[in-house]
C-alpha cells in the first residue's frame, strides 16, 4: 500500500515538474517584465488572490480524483494546468503566495461544480486583465482565461 | 495575423486581420470535412466579429485595413483530421492575438471581445480535444 502511495506521489511530482518545465518560455519572458521593486501592491494583491483560488481548485480537484478514479486523468490535466498558470503569475507576486488553508475531506466538491468554477476563474480573469495597468500580465491572465474555458469545456464533457 | 500591437488602433488592426484569416481558413477547412456545419457557424461568427470590428474602427474614426485575396495556414489541409488540426490551431492563435489586444482596446468593447476570446477558447478545444496551459500564435 505504501509503494502504491509513493508511486503516485512520484506520478504528481513528476508531473508537476513536466508541467515546469514546459512552461519555461512563458516563465522567462514574465520573469524579464516583472520584479519586485515594480510590482504595485494593488497588481500583487490580486495576484495572490488568483493564485490562492487556484490552489484551492488544485486541492479540490486532487480530492475529487481520488474519489473518482475514472476521470483522473481529465482532472490530472487541469491540475497540471493550473499548476504552471501558478508558476507564470509567480513572478507578479511581491512574496510566495500563502499557504493554502487545511481543508476537510467533508468538503469534497462536485464535477459540476469543479466545472463551472473553472468558467468563473476565466470570466474573473478576463476582468482582472483589463482593469491592471501593466500589459504584460493583462495578456498572461487572457491566455489564462482561455485555458481555464478549456478546462470548463473538458469536464464538462465528462459529466454524463 | 502578426502586427505588432502597441496601441488601440493596431489592437484593433490586428483582431480584424485576425478575422479575416479566420474567414479565409475556415472556408478551407469546411471544404474538407464531412460535416462542415461546425466550420460553417466559426465562419459565420468571425464574420460577425469582422462586421462588429470593422464598426468600432469607424466609429473611431480609424480607416480599416482591406482583407488579402489570400492568407497562408500553418498547417496543410489535405484530409478531415489535418482540417480538425487546422482549425484547432487557428482558434489558439485567435486566443493568442486576443489576449496580446484585450489591454489595449476601448472600454467599450472590451467585455465584448474577452467573451469572443472564451469562446474561441472553446472552440479550439472542441476541434482537438485538447486543453493547453497557454495558447501561442502561429
Amino acid at each position: 500500500m505504501s509503494k502504491a502511495n509513493s508511486s503516485y506521489a512520484f506520478v504528481l511530482n513528476r508531473r508537476a515538474f513536466l508541467a515546469a518545465i514546459g512552461s519555461t518560455t512563458v516563465l522567462v519572458s514574465s520573469c524579464s517584465f516583472a520584479n519586485e521593486a515594480t510590482i504595485s501592491a494593488p497588481v500583487a494583491d490580486a495576484v495572490e488572490k488568483i493564485v490562492q483560488s487556484k490552489q484551492a481548485l488544485i486541492a479540490d480537484a486532487t480530492r475529487l480524483s481520488t474519489s473518482e478514479p475514472t476521470i483522473r486523468a481529465a482532472l490530472q490535466v487541469v491540475i497540471d494546468q493550473n499548476l504552471v498558470h501558478i508558476e507564470a503569475l509567480s513572478p507578479y507576486l511581491i512574496t510566495s503566495a500563502a499557504p493554502l488553508p487545511t481543508v476537510s475531506a467533508a468538503q469534497l466538491v462536485d464535477l459540476p461544480a469543479l466545472a463551472t468554477r473553472c468558467a468563473v476563474f476565466s470570466t474573473n480573469n478576463l476582468v482582472t486583465a483589463i482593469s491592471l495597468p501593466d500589459p504584460e500580465l493583462s495578456r498572461v491572465l487572457a491566455l489564462i482565461a482561455g485555458s481555464e474555458m478549456q478546462h470548463h469545456a473538458l469536464l464538462l464533457g465528462l459529466i454524463t | 495575423m502578426s502586427s505588432l500591437v502597441v496601441d488601440e488602433r493596431s489592437a484593433l488592426e490586428d483582431l480584424l486581420e485576425s478575422c479575416y484569416g479566420a474567414i479565409y481558413a475556415y472556408g478551407i477547412v469546411a471544404a474538407y470535412l464531412t460535416d462542415p456545419d461546425e466550420a460553417l457557424d466559426a465562419m459565420a461568427s468571425f464574420r460577425g466579429q469582422r462586421d462588429q470590428l470593422l464598426a468600432t474602427i469607424a466609429e473611431l474614426g480609424y480607416s480599416a485595413p482591406p482583407a488579402r485575396a489570400a492568407y497562408s495556414l500553418t498547417t496543410e489541409v489535405i484530409d478531415e483530421a489535418s482540417a480538425r488540426v487546422t482549425a484547432s490551431l487557428l482558434e489558439e492563435s485567435i486566443v493568442a492575438h486576443w489576449a496580446n489586444a484585450i489591454f489595449y482596446l476601448p472600454i467599450q468593447v472590451q467585455q465584448r471581445e474577452c467573451e469572443f476570446l472564451q469562446s474561441a477558447a472553446i472552440r479550439s478545444f472542441n476541434w482537438a480535444g485538447i486543453a493547453k496551459a497557454f495558447s501561442s500564435a502561429q
